[in-house]
């Protein structure tokens, strides 16, 4: 560039009086020490947020960091053969964790198998030609599965469907493969069906009209148009339900019965890698044993990091289906026995998915609601006296119920501001190469299997022991912050989302006014933007208060009273309900048991529905 | 300022947008208190254009503005693209209409009072004053006075864009750009802004993207026609209004 014909000067001057004149110099305008002050605020929020962006990326580096170091002494001292083996019984020395990667395998591939097809079955008659109250009604079902907790279902399995297995069909009794299967199909079909029918929506209203006008029947449409047309969907739905069938810790360490054995029939007991670390930690800190379950951790880390890599593919343009499966599509269009047969199977899938979940609920319902009362969550003692802590609760969930509040709570207060942060910076102002690479971390955060969460906080503690803190220990805060970066992804999502669908109009007023960076994400874009944000908080809140593998390690304990300290133990509501699915000694504990699941599932299905409220409405004033 | 002095010098200005060239080799002078139009089909990058003035285009991700643009101000010239003034100031001194009525999600008084309080800190009394005269040059005050609180979305199309109008006038620039300010309105609310437009001439630097050629006619001093990211011509101020049947055919050419 060549210089400007007259010397331009950037020092700022005095003001002059031509103080009517249009185009003096904004530069020397009265209030300018205000716009100097307004551009340091500025580049205080900027720096501020762009320093929370990095964080998923620091967490990411820290958890393989820790991991690594943690599971290296295998790898020094040459025991990985010993690792890589069959047999797992550490008392004779023997610390083979194939088993167990064979467990993890086999359940998930099972459980998958059966979710999938039953997926794709509802998801087309949720698209197909029945009754719209029907197809509606089937898709809150799915949306409200989004809702229960894990160890809600681990739960009512436990007590409904492993009994039913049993009489049913082996008369063995005890918990099996099968039975963590079909659970577990359970808990990923919600988010099958979402994905996938979020994609078959889009392409139905794309081709809507085409198609009718191309004289295709409603069936011939789903079939030939839609479906090919949702290839991209079908995949991801499949890549992130097959992740979360992988990463799940509770439902095997409930219903697998946790042998660590090779599977050879589908009632045998088998261990996954989850449940193995859930299992095996604190129990020494010195043998490969222990070193051992670092590298499972290292082993589900690469999986999910793995599966988020090739959900990364998205981006690309979408690629119909090709060749044989169009082919198998006509045909199936083609064949009215076809056709009955594929209408069988979606109303089967229904029924199915109505019948499961209508079972769980009404069975919870009449085991929990006769024991609701002040007695479920105080036991004999005085309401006012155990709510002031005056008086400790001995056989109530209060104390379970404080604690799962302070570890909401103090989660939140973690994870929301700096994922709020974070995500205004992934909207605003980090974009490009770097942009693209944080994103990705938040992503691969969010794919993180919580019980490798858990391990990250309990290998911290290890750290701490070791250098600064000998004393550390397991606690609520401890827990907290490990639940803070599990919830942390879904923070940044939301908020980088809330922003990024603002219409692009109202995003360039601010800065067209004159605004500052910062003036229009207060006053402009982080107010009309604040329902979506809101809703992500909300939804990070529900997922942080169900989550049992993050504190199954960091210091839940069964019976500690309320938590007197940030470094205590606590109890909390999915760990007591857990605990006594496998340890109850009586009714009376049985009882407290599905009352303390209908607590945990009101409280879940409140903040999910609050959520989602926020969500709807904000959507609505926008796209209208 | 009888004299017609240049406001905006471009000198083989040219803009990408990620990789794709969208305007290129332009060298054009905008006059101060004049009208300048911009006229070209749809995609001939007359928004983007407009948006080189007060740098909106950097908003965008992997835009590249190069070449050279002077801002000709009273004590002296500056380069907006050289930092040589500060971003925001440059937009608080070129103010913007956009296509679409962009009025905030707010009460119809605040979407005045509240960027002119945040921006320049003017207490609320002094900037429900200046609302009110900007209100009243843009002839929407009467309409309005007796529900200013009442939500802005609830005004028509026309009544919107005149708030628009009236919220860039209130932070007092020097600039005016407007993109396509009647494009979204019906026929007679898009005569109310044309006829408040030609009221704000000679007071305001316009610099106006419009389809109406009648309008262009009737308000302009200047006139660049765009084809394929180049000024295809441009008709200096009084040489236009004899070459009407030229450009008549130039636009019809393009149309």
């Amino acid at each position: 560039m060549s210089p400007a014909p007259s010397a331009p000067t950037s020092s700022p001057r005095p003001a002059t009086s031509r103080s009517n004149s249009m185009h003096r110099s904004p530069v020397c305008r009265r209030n300018s020490s205000r716009f100097c002050r307004q551009l340091f605020f500025d580049r205080v929020a900027r720096i501020l947020c762009c320093g929370a962006g990095f964080i998923s990326l620091g967490t990411l580096a820290a958890i393989f960091v820790f991991l690594l170091v943690l599971a290296m002494p295998l790898f020094l001292e040459g025991q990985w053969e010993q690792i890589l083996s069959m047999t797992w019984r550490p008392y004779q020395g023997h610390y083979g964790i194939l088993p167990m990667l064979a467990g993890s395998l086999a359940l998930s591939v099972s459980a998958f198998a059966v979710a999938y097809p039953l997926g794709l079955g509802i998801c087309l008659f949720a698209c197909g030609p029945g009754p719209g109250l029907l197809r509606r009604g089937v898709i809150s079902v799915i949306t409200f599965m989004t809702a229960i907790p894990t160890v809600v279902y681990g739960f009512v399995a436990v007590f409904l469907l492993v009994p039913l297995l049993n009489s049913a069909v082996t008369g063995r009794s005890g918990p099996s493969l099968m039975a963590a299967c079909l659970t577990l199909a359970l808990l990923i079909l919600p988010t099958i069906v979402l994905f996938l029918y979020e994609t078959m929506r889009e392409t139905e209203k794309r081709t809507r009209l085409t198609s009718a006008s191309l004289g295709f029947s409603p069936v011939q449409a789903l079939l030939l148009v839609v479906l090919p047309g949702s290839a991209t969907g079908l995949r991801n739905a499949a890549i992130m339900g097959y992740c979360r069938a992988l990463s799940d810790t509770l439902i095997p360490l409930m219903l697998a019965g946790n042998a660590p054995q090779l599977p050879s029939s589908l009632f045998d007991s088998v261990r996954t890698l989850t449940a193995h670390i859930a299992l095996v930690v604190a129990t020494d800190n010195s043998s490969p044993a222990f070193h051992s379950l670092f590298a499972c951790g290292l082993a589900l880390f690469g999986m999910s990091f793995a599966i988020q890599i090739m959900i990364r593919k998205k981006n690309h343009p979408a690629r119909p289906l090709k060749g044989i499966w169009l082919d198998l599509l006509a045909f199936l269009a083609g064949n009215r026995f076809c056709l009955t047969v594929v209408h069988a199977w979606t109303t089967a899938a229904c029924a199915t998915l109505l019948i499961a979940i209508g079972g769980l609920v009404i069975f919870l319902l009449r085991q929990s609601l006769p024991v609701f009362g002040t007695r479920l969550f105080f036991g004999d003692t005085p309401v006012l006296a155990a709510i002031t802590g005056r008086a400790p609760v001995w056989d109530g969930i209060f104390a379970a119920c404080a604690g799962t509040a302070a570890l909401v709570v103090l989660a939140s207060l973690m994870a929301i501001p700096v994922g709020i942060g974070a995500g205004i910076a992934l909207s605003q102002y980090l974009h490009g190469r770097l942009g693209r690479a944080l994103r990705f971390s938040a992503n691969i955060l969010a794919g993180v299997p919580s019980i490798v969460m858990g391990l990250f906080g309990f290998s911290l503690i290890i750290f701490l022991r070791h250098t600064i803190a000998p004393q550390a220990n397991t606690g609520l805060l401890l827990s907290a912050f490990c639940l803070a970066l599990l919830i942390l992804p879904y923070t940044i999502n939301a908020t980088a989302q809330a922003l990024e669908t603002l219409p692009q109009e109202l995003r360039l007023l601010g800065p067209s006014l004159g605004m500052t960076g910062l003036q229009s994400l207060r006053r402009i874009l982080l107010p009309a933007a604040s329902r979506g944000i809101l809703g992500g908080v909300v939804l990070s809140m529900g997922r942080a208060a169900e989550d049992t593998a993050v504190i199954l390690l960091t210091g839940v304990v069964a019976q500690g009273g309320l938590p007197r300290g940030l470094l205590d133990k606590f109890e909390a509501l999915p760990f007591t309900i857990y605990y006594l699915a496998a340890q109850y000694q009586s009714a009376d504990d049985l009882r407290k048991g599905f009352g303390a699941a209908l607590t945990l599932l009101a409280l879940t299905v409140l903040l999910y529905g609050g959520a989602r409220m926020l969500r709807s409405s904000l959507e609505s004033k926008w796209t209208k | 300022m009888d004299k017609v002095t240049p406001l905006f010098t471009l000198r083989g200005v040219g803009v990408a947008l990620g990789g794709r060239q969208i305007l290129s080799g332009l060298d054009l002078e905008i006059m101060k208190t004049q009208a300048t139009f911009v006229m070209g089909r749809s995609g001939a990058g007359k928004t983007t254009l407009l948006r080189i003035f007060n740098r909106l285009n950097d908003a965008f991700h992997g835009c590249a503005t190069t070449g050279e643009v002077l801002l000709h101000l009273d004590d002296g010239v500056v380069r907006p693209y050289a930092d040589e003034i500060p971003l925001v100031e440059l937009r608080r001194l070129v103010g913007m209409v956009f296509q679409h009525p962009n009025v905030l999600p707010m009460s119809i008084e605040n979407n005045i009072v509240m960027p002119l309080a945040t921006i320049h800190g003017v207490k609320r009394a002094d900037a429900m004053e200046a609302a009110r005269q900007a209100l009243e040059e843009t002839q929407l005050w009467n309409e309005v006075r007796d529900r200013l609180s009442s939500d802005a979305r609830a005004l028509s199309g026309g009544q919107q864009q005149r708030l628009c109008l009236a919220r860039a006038l209130a932070m007092k620039p020097g600039v005016l750009l407007l993109d396509e300010p009647t494009s979204s309105l019906d026929y007679k609310a898009a005569r109310g802004i044309e006829e408040l437009l030609e009221t704000l001439k000679g007071r305001y630097t316009l610099i106006v993207v419009s389809h109406s050629l009648d309008f262009a006619l009737r308000l302009a001093d200047d006139i660049i026609v765009l084809r394929e990211g180049r000024a295809h011509r441009h008709l200096p101020p009084r040489e236009f209004k004899e070459k009407t049947g030229a450009l008549l055919k130039e636009l019809e050419d393009m149309y």
